[in-house]
């Protein structure tokens, strides 16, 4: 984890989190998302990206918090196209952060349930602690809580 | 000739893109840095172009590489650390591979270039190696001649190709086709040494390299995915025009239309390709089988420029290879046979491909012994497939369908006696999987045609659009049968079995399966609205899907669904609809395997089909079970089935000494099965509680409709049953295992006919009920 990097920052409930720059493909407010009956829950549905279906992961159910108020209207950030087609749900897209390897440390003993599983670590910013997630933990819906 | 002439350009565009990675893996070698994989990709390149120039009649390249696939074969297996000395020499293989492969692209043939004294070296090299593991000296020397005669050639060579290409780009486009028969042939037979001899000078076709680009599927699926898009965009602006009748403007909308209409076409040709491409190796498979079990056999192939979306020729290859291998196993019969029933000794095997009506008609024949449709039958009797009454019924065109069943054709014994390979069922159910459709047909002494009819494109077909709980849903066009429309669920015609509803339709009872439940939506509405059923065809059986709404046919793009979902067997992919909204592709058989559809004999009339396709004969028969009071399993056959109705114990009417309901304005005669099967009186009688309901199967005895009582109704089962012997109990007709149980096939007409005639002559009078 030295160097520097570029990550995307966006906010689920109260939490800031951040993913590689190179993971990310656009980002956009959230359009029609169509359910998919019986997909697990974690999956909000599929959505028409310039006639490429992606599949929308909402963030907050996959990190165990409770649902977002239906008048609060997701920021999809859609992954790149070699994820699969996928895309996280998130409340609010915020900037693009450069941080320093040194700022890095493991994941916060105060943070608890599902998003422990999903992070990599944190880099501590000068306000608060920025969560890097896993990509990969994240996409796969067998990680969950350890019992 | 034409034909060959496009596997040709194929097999040389493939070959000199692999003598390129060889170019590069030989140096890595010469480097020192050997191993069993590079030396594994080296030796499967040489040895593809030995194995298609077979095929191609190209004896004098089939030698060559014969012999680089000998000394490679050594290489890879024994003497690796040898590979650095020889690597030259391979490098001269590879050189003169490509000056035999130009050769044959300028003439067609190979005999211009002489690489015997290549081929030699490499013998020799093969022997000294595998007289002596690592032997440097020797090695060296080989190396060391050999490098001569590469330099030679690179100089010798090249210029003259440099000007060709040149000149190839001045003439234009003309030149570039692959291989124009009759163009200069190689005038090079130089000195033996030099296989090196330039091909003519006068060549001037521009290598295939350069006139195919091989493209990833994916950028091509891409590329299709964002034209689908500009045309939804291209619409609404059409669209839009129209509303605004500017008359400037619409001029340049049509063009814009046009033009995307023109691009979509030409991007979905992209993908096509012509059946040429499985076909291509099918003479000398044919060729190399008969050989094997001594039969002679001609292929013909016709259509072969018939152009299939790639993913379709993927699906067909391993079904037609079966196809052809069958017809040379067991289709043609030996010269001996032949001569004896007056035919030609050559066995005819041909191939036809064409278009027919937005489909490609693929036939499989051949003129050998056909298939003895008796022998299918008493196998299928045998074995249990059909009953000798249902065999009865068959036509023998009927009969010989029942190959494609599952228990027949993976049967060896009965392949042997019809002539007709096995793993049909497999082939069939590959086909099945493409929506594709295959049927047989045989006449004895004759011989055998397998027509099969495939779909132009995997990823474009007909959908209907359906809605319910909100949601739409499309259904691919070739899974329905036909549209009911339905005054709410529990309307007229739905009968409810144990919670599971059926409906009648046309005499037949119909399972039904509600989507918004199965889906586990939220109802839209009042549950009792009207909707329709959807009337789907899974394999042999058939079941109703009820939707709330119907909303038409659309043409859809069928796309995966990702990582994330595509383990839910219920969908089949995803569309993109005509307003841009994502739309869920439902999949027929995952939905039936989910709600446990089982059905009654599809396909009540055998034989009513003989226009088109027709449907494979259904050797399942219909079975309604129900518990019995010791907890066992009975069954009335299906057919016997007129209603099932429950009734509340209340409404059980005392008749004298029997029981009746008052039924549609009538009175239905209960008969209580089990009071009248012997050692079977522990059921609670009638009598015997005010409470609950009845399970009444209503049955037609002659003239009469009749209730019987029997225990809770479990399934309505639809199955081929192999297992089954006459019972001596009295009142049933003999026992099967159905869906691996043990169950009593209930005598209706007995239990019926015990209960006495009393019964009707008491319904016949009026109700004089205690």
């Amino acid at each position: 984890m030295n160097g520097r990097r570029q990550l995307i920052t966006f906010r689920v409930g109260k939490h800031l989190f951040g993913v590689d720059i190179d993971e990310v493909q656009e980002v956009l407010t959230a359009r029609e998302i169509s359910p998919v009956p019986l997909a697990p829950p974690e999956v909000e549905g599929l959505l028409n990206l310039r006639g490429r279906i992606v599949t929308a992961v909402e963030l907050r159910r996959r990190l165990g918090l409770p649902d977002r108020s239906a008048r609060r209207v997701p920021m999809v950030i859609v992954l790149r196209p070699e994820r699969g087609s996928v895309s996280l749900l998130a409340d609010a897209v915020g900037d693009v952060v450069i941080v320093a390897g040194e700022d890095f440390e493991g994941p916060p003993e105060t943070l608890r349930g599902q998003a422990r599983e999903l992070i990599r670590g944190a880099y501590k910013l000068p306000h608060e602690l920025l969560l890097v997630l896993e990509i990969d933990r994240v996409l796969d819906l067998t990680v969950r809580e350890r019992q | 000739m034409n034909d060959r002439d496009n596997i040709v350009a194929e097999f040389l565009a493939e070959s000199f893109e692999q003598l390129e990675e060889v170019d590069r893996d030989v140096l890595t070698l010469e480097s020192g840095q050997a191993d069993r994989a590079l030396l594994d990709r080296v030796f499967r390149a040489v040895h593809t172009i030995k194995g298609t120039c077979g095929f191609l009649e190209l004896g004098r390249l089939e030698a060559l590489s014969h012999a680089g696939e000998g000394l490679l074969t050594l290489l890879r297996d024994e003497t690796q650390n040898a590979a650095p000395e020889v690597a030259p020499l391979l490098l001269e293989l590879v050189d003169t591979l490509r000056v035999m492969l130009k050769q044959i692209q300028s003439s067609g043939k190979d005999d211009g270039v002489d690489a015997s004294a290549v081929v030699q070296r490499l013998e020799a090299a093969r022997e000294r190696l595998a007289g002596k593991p690592v032997s440097g000296v020797t090695a060296q020397n080989v190396a060391a001649r050999a490098k001569k005669p590469r330099k030679a050639r690179t100089k010798t060579a090249a210029p003259p190709s440099r000007k060709a290409a040149s000149r190839s780009d001045k003439t234009g486009g003309a030149v570039a086709s692959p291989s124009p028969p009759g163009s200069v042939k190689g005038s090079g037979h130089g000195s033996p040494q030099a296989p090196t001899s330039t091909p003519s000078p006068a060549v001037a076709v521009r290598s295939s390299a350069d006139s195919f680009v091989r493209v990833d599927v994916h950028a091509l699926d891409r590329m299709m995915d964002l034209v689908g898009e500009l045309v939804l965009s291209r619409n609404q602006l059409v669209l839009a025009e129209w509303a605004e009748h500017d008359a400037s403007e619409i001029d340049s909308v049509q063009r814009l239309d046009l033009i995307t209409s023109e691009l979509q076409e030409a991007i979905m040709r992209t993908r096509l390709e012509p059946v040429s491409k499985v076909w291509g190796r099918f003479p000398r498979l044919a060729r190399d089988l008969a050989e094997g079990c001594g039969k002679r056999v001609r292929l013909e192939m016709e259509g072969q420029g018939t152009e299939l979306d790639r993913g379709l020729i993927e699906a067909i290859r391993d079904p037609l290879t079966h196809l052809v291998r069958n017809a040379v196993d067991h289709g043609i019969e030996p010269p001996e046979a032949r001569r004896a029933a007056g035919k030609p000794v050559v066995g005819r095997i041909w191939l036809r491909a064409s278009h027919e009506g937005g489909h490609v008609t693929i036939e499989v024949g051949d003129d050998g012994a056909g298939i003895n449709s008796g022998a299918v039958l008493d196998r299928a009797v045998a074995l249990g497939a059909v009953t000798a009454k249902q065999a009865a019924r068959l036509t023998p065109g009927e009969a010989v369908r029942l190959v494609f069943l599952p228990g027949l054709s993976t049967n060896r014994e009965v392949t042997n006696l019809s002539g007709r390979g096995v793993g049909l069922d497999v082939v069939r159910s590959n086909l099945e999987r493409v929506n594709g459709l295959i049927d047989i047909k045989s006449s004895p002494g004759e011989g055998t045609v397998i027509r099969l009819e495939i779909p132009l494109t995997l990823a474009i077909l007909p959908a209907l659009v359906v809605g319910t709980g909100g949601q739409m849903f499309a259904i691919p066009q070739a899974s329905v049968v036909e549209l009911v429309r339905l005054d709410g669920v529990e309307g007229a015609g739905v009968e409810m079995v144990h919670g599971a509803p059926v409906y009648r339709l046309r005499g037949r009872l119909l399972p039904l399966v509600v989507l918004r439940q199965e889906l586990g939506l939220e109802p839209d509405g009042d549950e009792r609205t009207a909707g329709s059923i959807v009337v789907l065809e899974v394999g042999e059986r058939q079941l109703g899907l009820v939707v709330e709404s119907v909303t038409d046919t659309q043409e859809i793009v069928v796309k995966p669904l990702g990582a994330l979902l595509d383990r839910i067997p219920e969908y089949a992919g995803a569309t993109i609809l005509g307003d841009g909204r994502v739309t869920l592709i439902l999949d027929v058989l995952g939905l039936a395997q989910r709600a446990h559809v089982v059905t009654e004999a599809a396909h009540a009339e055998v034989g009513a089909d003989d226009e088109g396709l027709p449907q494979l004969v259904s050797l399942s028969e219909g079975f309604l079970l129900f518990r019995s009071p010791d907890d066992g399993r009975m069954a009335i056959p299906l057919d016997r089935v007129v209603r099932l109705e429950l009734f509340p114990r209340t409404e059980v009417e005392r008749v004298g000494e029997g029981f009746a309901v008052q039924y549609r304005g009538d009175i239905l005669p209960l008969v209580f099965v089990f009071d009248h099967l012997v050692e079977r009186r522990n059921v609670p009688r009638v009598s015997d509680s005010e409470i609950g309901e009845l399970d009444v199967v209503v049955v037609n005895y002659g003239a009469h409709t009749v209730g019987l009582v029997v225990g809770p109704v479990l399934d309505i089962v639809e199955e081929i049953v192999g297992v089954r012997q006459p019972s001596s109990r009295e009142g049933i007709v003999e026992c099967a295992v159905i869906r691996d149980r043990v169950t009593e096939l209930l005598d209706v007409d007995f239990i019926v006919g015990r209960a006495g005639p009393s019964v009707f002559a008491r319904a016949a009078g009026s109700c004089e009920s205690t």
